[in-house]
């Protein structure tokens, strides 16, 4: 158990730039579950090369450039450390805005930890809240006008946007768009990937004709047909059986998504204190006592998200983690090791956010729940039941 | 001395040359750190607007990196990739987590330096004790370089000059000679009135008007720093690179034996007399031209598509010297053409072009002193053998009869090795030959060489070389990993 108000001192004496703490990195190694050289799935981008995937090179502890392959990029990793605070943001009191839309009873929600955006995400600014547009409530405004003089309004209701960054790049009609730097970075990169191949063969156990071309309506009755179709045919559509999901259909080893083996695994990740440290918020004791709990987020986000044994990237990419360590990094090239686990991560944020209600910002763990504005909420009801947008439009 | 060292939190730089923001600005100019002691300056504080405008009137610091420049390891670019969302509600195209969404996909530059450390070092001490301490604070606050995911932490420091890997402004007068033939990088660097510019940058984009404050900055040629306790080089055969840009439809490095055949001929018909160098036919160890034909390599993105031409001369007497120019500027007059390629023309650049040309039309990316060097295009190798085993034997005389000392290691491949070169050549037996000729299919091999000693450029080896195969390109580090042998085609 580490001796949580040392360490919540340490930290707001980093972050007021009172000490020579300037970062908190973490390093991790992992492996695949089904052991070292398994194949693993890494992210996919445009094609280029013949590959979709991210080759580069890094430098071997030997002074050798060596081939890396990039298995999770700094979004994803931000992205997954977001996810993990908002499935404990109760717990946290963690105020957050909320977008919630129901249909024919599934409910979707869309919190800012979730939006592309955060929380100058356009389904944020196309929403209301008790029939108000979000943007001319009093909440609405003060994020709005929120400056780098002055970020208290996003302190008090969206802080994690201030550890992972934001850039308010949609809204006409202002003199500078908001942009606040990530102060928070992790990357994962397999080292020295040997590439594979997939070839994924859909196959069919009776292997009826896929190429047969039959009438879609005889087959699928229930089925309604788009009106885009109607427009395009004019008459009964026509498909090939292996549309419908019948018959074989063999496909051709693809490089290009065909997974890696890779020799090893490594995370680095970087909390930047001095970039906590540029944070201007109301006053001085709002500077420290929100800087501060935003380092404890992002601690307990970095935890929450790969404290566990082992990690879930995506399908084929289950991996273990094998070796961990923290460590200050400080000015002078100087390094002190860190321990921290996921609980007394989470109890480092409930101290913060009691320092930080003493000190005058009190978080509000109830959502600001937001409902899609109409427009919005028809283009939204569309998409769900597959319609296509061209029907909300027309 | 005064120095500011920036030490990388992460493996990696992530910012883009402002004239070109696809590449990285290797090493990160002193003006790029200027902008981020800007970007953190309280302006309302006397002090600190003081050590600003002191700041940008500072000379040119040295900038110790590791490598000093870009062009010592193009291959340690890259463009990061990741998918942004667009933020556009739109379309069929529907995302399965996300409604209507759609992304897109965005690259930024990124480097891979050696070491994580960038130091600026002025010789003199122009700063007071009081400006020291202002200046100090001022970098505690530094929280990146370049983007956001370039953490740093930037400290005043005392430090000497490193031996090596040392970049400083072409005008100092360092105990280095100024040799004329290293190269020269721009680097970008504050100058009289760089604060005020920054400023008015800003205010245009507060007002919601076009600004780039990112792209402010006054460019000085930097080169490296050469000490006269440097490990001495190896000289090879070579004593000039002649380089051509060449404009026309884009060919593929399948066709530089092509070009270098129609390159040499017609370097020959427009020679006032027959000159051995260019037609080869004298003694044996007469000194000879070798055509080259540039390949775009080395790059993440690199396809090995010819960029230029070029002329390796050796020593020459001043007549021949003289007739080989008066021929170079001719056959640059007329260009090159042939029914099979098509017509091209060819180009000197003005050395202010050359700065900004690719690198592979720059003479230092293909004659830097380097202990390391692989092929671009295979080479050629001197007889036909009967026994693959007599093939590393054949190799070490094969780059001693092309004029340069065996190296102290060397790998073969029949292919290009895995991402050591990207972009080289794999050719085919047929496309190792001049066209017509047909005495058979010599061996031929990839290659990847250590020499003792740093060896100057350009590197040219086997019996092709005066046609460009062999060319091969100075490489940072050793990269054993990726040379490996693959099975024979012309066994």
């Amino acid at each position: 158990m580490a001796d949580l108000d040392a360490l919540y001192e340490r930290l707001a004496a980093a972050v007021t730039l009172q000490n020579d703490d300037a970062a908190i990195r973490i390093r991790a190694e992992y492996e695949p579950q089904a052991g070292t050289g398994a194949k693993v799935f890494p992210p996919t981008y445009m094609e280029s090369n013949g590959t979709r995937y991210h080759f580069e090179r890094r430098w071997s502890p030997e002074g050798t450039p060596v081939e890396v392959v990039v298995l999770d990029s700094y979004q994803s990793q931000a992205n997954r450390c977001e996810a993990a605070l908002d499935r404990v943001a109760d717990r946290l009191g963690l105020p957050r805005l909320l977008m919630r839309f129901t249909h024919d009873g599934v409910t979707i929600e869309l919190s800012n930890l979730a939006a592309p955006h955060r929380s100058r995400d356009a389904y944020f600014l196309d929403s209301v809240v008790g029939g108000t547009p979000f943007l001319v409530t009093p909440m609405g405004k003060e994020l709005d006008q929120a400056s780098v003089d002055d970020l208290t309004p996003l302190l008090i209701h969206v802080p994690t946007d201030l550890v992972y960054g934001l850039w308010d790049s949609h809204l006409k009609n202002r003199d500078l768009a908001l942009k606040l730097a990530r102060s928070y970075t992790s990357e994962m990169i397999g080292w020295e990937p040997m590439r594979g191949k997939r070839a994924a063969t859909k196959g069919d156990p009776l292997n009826l004709p896929g190429e047969d071309v039959v009438d879609r309506k005889a087959w699928r009755p229930f089925e309604t047909e788009t009106k885009k179709k109607k427009e395009q045919t004019g008459k009964e559509e026509k498909d090939k059986l292996n549309q419908l999901g019948h018959g074989m259909i063999p496909a051709a080893p693809n490089e290009s998504i065909g997974g890696v083996a890779v020799r090893s695994i490594s995370r680095l990740g970087v909390l930047s204190l001095i970039g906590l440290a540029q944070l201007r918020f109301r006053d001085e004791e709002i500077n420290r006592a929100g800087r501060t709990a935003l380092a404890a987020l992002a601690l307990a986000g970095d935890r929450l998200a790969f404290g566990g044994a082992g990690i879930h990237l995506r399908s084929g990419s289950d991996l273990v983690l094998r070796s961990e360590s923290m460590e200050w990094v400080q000015r002078g090239a100087r390094t002190e090791p860190l321990e921290l686990t996921t609980d007394d991560a989470l109890q480092l944020v409930d101290l913060a956010r009691e320092r930080l209600a003493a000190a005058g910002v009190q978080w509000s763990p109830e959502p600001v729940v937001l409902s899609p504005s109409g427009p919005l909420a028809e283009v939204i009801r569309n998409v769900l039941t597959a319609r296509g947008l061209e029907d909300a439009e027309a | 001395m005064l120095a500011l060292r920036c030490q990388l939190l992460g493996d990696t730089f992530e910012g883009g040359a402002p004239d070109d923001p696809g590449a990285p600005e290797w090493p990160p100019s002193w003006m790029r750190l200027y902008s981020a002691l800007v970007a953190v300056a309280d302006h309302a504080v006397p002090s600190e607007v003081a050590l600003l405008e002191k700041l940008e009137q500072l000379k040119p610091p040295a900038i110790v990196a590791d490598p000093p420049a870009l062009a010592d390891a193009p291959e340690m670019a890259f463009e990061r990739q990741a998918w942004v969302p667009t933020n556009k509600v739109e379309g069929k195209d529907t995302a399965t987590t996300l409604p209507g969404r759609k992304n897109g996909a965005r690259g930024w530059a990124r480097f891979v330096p050696r070491s994580r450390d960038i130091v600026y070092a002025w010789d003199d001490d122009a700063l007071s004790e009081s400006e020291r301490a202002v200046l100090a604070a001022l970098c505690r606050r530094v929280p990146y370089l370049g983007r956001s995911t370039s953490p740093v932490i930037v400290e005043v420091v005392e430090s000497s000059l490193p031996e090596e890997g040392v970049l400083v402004p072409s005008s100092s007068q360092e105990e280095a000679t100024a040799d004329p033939g290293l190269p020269t990088y721009p680097v970008r660097t504050p100058f009289n009135g760089a604060l005020a510019a920054l400023r008015a940058a800003h205010e245009r984009k507060v007002t919601g008007k076009a600004g780039d404050p990112w792209a402010i900055g006054a460019y000085v040629d930097y080169r490296p720093l050469v000490r006269q306790s440097h490990v001495p080089t190896i000289r090879g055969p070579y004593r000039e690179l002649v380089i051509f840009a060449l404009e026309g439809p884009q060919r593929d490095g399948r066709h530089a034996v092509e070009f270098t055949d129609l390159l040499r001929k017609a370097v020959m018909a427009n020679l006032p007399r027959p000159l051995p160098a260019v037609h080869g036919h004298g003694p044996g160890d007469a000194p000879r031209c070798a055509f080259l034909a540039l390949p775009f390599v080395g790059h993440r993105h690199a396809d090995g598509h010819i960029i230029g031409l070029a002329v390796a001369v050796p020593e020459l007497e001043p007549a021949d010297l003289r007739d080989l120019w008066w021929a170079l500027g001719a056959t640059a007059e007329r260009g090159l053409s042939s029914p099979s390629l098509g017509q091209f023309s060819l180009r000197r650049l003005t050395p202010l072009e050359q700065r900004r040309a690719p690198l592979a039309l720059q003479a230092w990316r293909w004659s830097r002193p380097s202990d390391t060097w692989v092929t671009a295009y295979p080479a050629v190798l001197d007889r036909f053998v009967k026994d693959r085993t007599e093939i590393p034997e054949l190799i070490r005389q094969t780059i001693r009869n092309s004029g340069f000392p065996e190296p102290t290691e060397f790998q073969s491949a029949l292919r290009p090795f895995d991402g050591t070169v990207p972009g080289a050549l794999d050719l085919a037996p047929w496309e190792t030959t001049r066209p017509g000729h047909k005495e058979g299919f010599r061996p031929y091999r990839h290659l990847y060489l250590r020499f003792a000693a740093p060896v100057e450029g350009p590197v040219v080896i086997g019996s092709m070389r005066h046609y460009g195969l062999g060319l091969c390109v100075p490489v940072t580090s050793p990269a054993t990993s990726a040379a490996r042998e693959v099975g024979p085609r012309d066994a």
